[in-house]
């Protein structure tokens, strides 16, 4: 088992060769690396993050934070309209995510062969669901994992009459620490940290951690050669030493942010302006609920039941899909709905007030409850390179905004429906209400604006899209990056349209997908 | 899932201020800060110069309350906590970090109350952090926005706040430190013995 990593690595420059290097040790580096590996080709995984595992672990915010969040937790939009949330770290995001593992339904695998994606039918993806399942443990959330918020949250549904169902979830011997954000310090979520990494290990993969890929030397259309800096960890500066690696083909799975990023910054044989475009990310909007009893929301898992009633947006008239503009009238819905989770310094950081107000709220953390939803994007945002920085950009407005708004007013009528006493919103101007009879308005008025509402994106995606050609889309059915010949993309940057989902199974499945197109395409096996 | 907004401070996002809010944030900046200048910080700090360790001392003071269980911010050690994430924070959040405490302490004219940040009593100062949340003028919810999260942040990840607020604790008893936090400490340890 090969795993280079700082600060050994640190101490001199480093020459590779291999038939694959994959960029990115997440849900779908890791599990393309795996595939890869397994099927006999020589595989090199770049990652830039830090190599933890359990032992690393001490489900301390801020240090976890430090370890394995991007930008410790403390990137947002340009606009500070949401919060970046993703990984830097051996196995991604997946090290910090809720292990929530649905497929992607029917529906938006139609859709996305309708906005011009090919392959990928729903026979082969069932095939590689299923496996995935079985390699992740997937099975719905038991009673065991059933938190108050989680059966406040199925109750209000199941009064309401809205479909709420078990969270499918990548576990095994759960202890119900309630730090899946921090890192599983039990290795019981099964995260790609300890599942497709240590699967590509033991085929014979060779892992470099603290290393970050860019930039790709291109022959032609060939890319020949990717170019390294070798990270000093505790600052993740460059340390000035290099790591080259001759390969023989290129997965770039840096994720949902960086892949478009990545790609942005080299000079690829084609131009390509879609590139950056088409990008999504499930904003979160958030109700802080205060109820009569305890809670305790923060100890066991984050999400044993999902509210699916209002996944998909309802239109008077024709659907609206992501980045058409033609649409019936917006009813409801196009999200997922779920109870929420937080340890006490993300809480503090964005719950409203200052000083006593605020911890007075803080004080009530026992009783204060809470839900989340994943807003199924409408509107594309972008990413974009300025003066070598990174900007992503992702807009409230329009159909982002009727599903925003809508998303609260749901989650309202659901806490109150379950006794809470007082609901709050998050924003700036600490919108709070104490009758259902005030959703309406209260909603109506809050101002849907930049930095003034809490909003998270955790599923970031859409960047380098798949599509039949290069005028619109950046990668081809076979994950191949238009005008490239070995270069290829496997993570939710490819996706046409957000999954309406969590996204790790999909992004997996895809992997999966575009692995197998890559040996068959460059090793002939 | 975790959601610390932070600011990233564009040159457009500082214009939009608009003119008004512009000159007077460069007039109190030119004549304020160069012609005053500020005594050295009461801490041995890493990131923070003696500027920003004045308004990171005065803007945590404003936002965080203490007492009835509550550490102060001086005994939750939120002022080193916030360098720290600002010695460990990419080139860019730490430039946007950098802009928005400058903001802070230029800011105070626009809303009503004449001086710098710095200067103003704590009741003046948690009023302009409150007037800044609910400002028309996104930039300044931005600023305001960003600090207050990252203050929340370093204060209640601190044990000593964990009691007062009913919260049980991570089950890991052993702290286990981040190699950016061993590194931080190392070299403050070298500062404060004078050796850099
Ligand atoms: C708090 C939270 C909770 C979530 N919960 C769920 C959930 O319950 N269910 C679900 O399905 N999804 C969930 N998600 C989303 C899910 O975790 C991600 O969609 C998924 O893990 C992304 O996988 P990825 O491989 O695309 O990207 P990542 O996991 O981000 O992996 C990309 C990797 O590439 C590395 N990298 C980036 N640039 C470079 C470079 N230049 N060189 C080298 N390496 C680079 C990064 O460090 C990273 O490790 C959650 C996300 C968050 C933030």
């Amino acid at each position: 088992m090969t795993v280079r990593q700082w600060p050994e690595l640190a101490g001199a420059d480093v020459e590779e060769r291999c038939d694959v290097v994959v960029i990115g040790s997440g849900c779908g580096g890791a599990s393309a690396a795996a595939r890869l590996a397994e099927a006999g080709l020589d595989v090199v995984i770049v990652e830039q993050g830090g190599y933890y595992t359990k032992n690393d672990f001490d489900q301390r915010e801020v240090n976890m934070l430090a370890r394995i969040d991007g930008g410790r937790g403390l990137h947002a939009s340009e606009d500070a309209s949401v919060n970046l949330t993703y990984g830097n770290n051996v196995g991604g995001a997946s090290v910090h995510y809720w292990a929530d593992s649905y497929r992607l339904p029917r529906d938006r695998l139609q859709q996305w062969h309708s906005l011009g994606m090919e392959g990928h039918d729903s026979e082969l993806l069932a095939r590689h669901f299923t496996e995935i399942e079985q390699d992740l443990n997937v099975h719905p959330a038991t009673d065991a994992y059933v938190n108050r918020m989680n059966q406040l949250l199925h109750d209000g549904a199941e009064r309401l009459g809205w479909h709420v169902a078990r969270v499918p979830q990548a576990r095994k011997a759960c202890v119900a620490s309630g730090h899946c954000m921090q890192g599983c310090a039990y290795d019981a979520k099964q995260s790609q940290l300890v599942t497709y990494v240590p699967r590509a290990l033991a085929a014979g993969a060779r892992l470099y951690a603290d290393c970050r890929a860019e930039q790709l030397a291109f022959d032609g259309r060939r890319a020949k050669r990717l170019g390294c800096s070798i990270l000093d960890r505790p600052t993740g500066r460059s340390s000035g030493r290099r790591l080259d690696i001759d390969a023989k083909a290129v997965v770039v799975a840096a994720g949902g942010f960086a892949t478009p990023e990545f790609l942005l910054r080299q000079r690829l044989p084609e131009r390509l302006p879609a590139l950056g475009q088409g990008f999504f990310c499930n904003p979160c909007p958030l109700v802080h609920a205060i109820f009569p009893d305890d809670v305790i929301q923060w100890r066991n898992i984050p999400a044993a039941w999902g509210v699916e009633e209002f996944r998909l947006g309802r239109y008077d008239g024709p659907e609206r899909v992501f980045g058409h503009a033609e649409h019936g009238r917006y009813r409801e819905g196009g999200y997922l709905l779920m109870a929420n989770q937080l340890q006490p310094a993300t809480l503090a950081a964005i719950l409203p007030g200052v000083g006593p107000a605020h911890s007075a709220l803080m004080r009530q953390m026992p009783r204060l409850g809470g839900t989340i939803a994943w807003i199924d994007d409408i509107e594309p945002g972008t990413i974009r390179l300025e003066s070598g920085r990174r900007r992503v950009s992702v807009p409230l407005s329009g159909g982002n905004a009727e599903r925003i708004r809508d998303a609260w007013r749901k989650q309202a009528r659901l806490l109150f429906e379950v006794g809470a006493s007082e609901l709050l919103f998050g924003d700036a101007e600490d919108t709070r209400i104490t009758r259902a009879a005030d959703i309406d308005r209260a909603v109506g008025a809050i101002v849907l604006r930049p930095a003034r509402n809490v909003l998270a994106a955790p599923h970031p995606g859409g960047g380098a899209r798949m599509g039949l050609r290069s005028a619109d889309a950046v990668v081809n059915a076979e994950h191949r990056v238009f005008g490239a010949d070995n270069v290829y993309v496997a993570d939710p940057s490819v996706f046409p349209s957000p999954p309406s989902v969590d996204p790790s199974l999909t992004i997996m499945a895809f992997s999966f997908v575009a692995a197998d197109i890559v040996r068959a395409a460059h090793f002939g096996t | 899932m975790a959601y610390r907004a932070l600011v990233q401070l564009s040159r457009r996002s500082a214009l939009g201020l608009g003119a008004v809010g512009t000159v007077a944030l460069v007039a109190a900046g030119s004549l304020r800060w160069f012609t005053h200048g500020y005594p050295p910080g009461a801490q041995v700090l890493l990131a923070l110069g003696d500027k920003e360790q004045a308004i990171v001392t005065s803007l945590v003071d404003a936002l965080i309350d203490g007492g009835e269980g509550l550490p102060t911010a001086d005994d939750a050690g939120v002022v080193q906590r916030i360098d720290e994430q600002l010695w460990g924070a990419d080139v860019h959040t730490q430039s946007d970090l950098r802009a928005a405490l400058q903001v802070v302490e230029h800011a105070p004219i626009l809303f009503g109350a004449p001086g710098r940040f710095t200067s103003l009593s704590r009741r003046r100062r948690v009023e302009v952090l409150r007037a800044m949340l609910a400002s028309k003028r996104d930039v300044f919810v931005q600023v305001a926005t960003a600090l207050k999260q990252l203050t929340m942040l370093c204060y209640y990840s601190a044990e000593a706040s964990w009691g007062a607020i009913g919260y049980d604790g991570p089950w890991i008893k052993e702290e286990k430190l981040p190699p950016s936090t061993l590194r931080y400490r190392s070299l403050l340890a070298a500062k404060q013995r004078g050796e850099a």
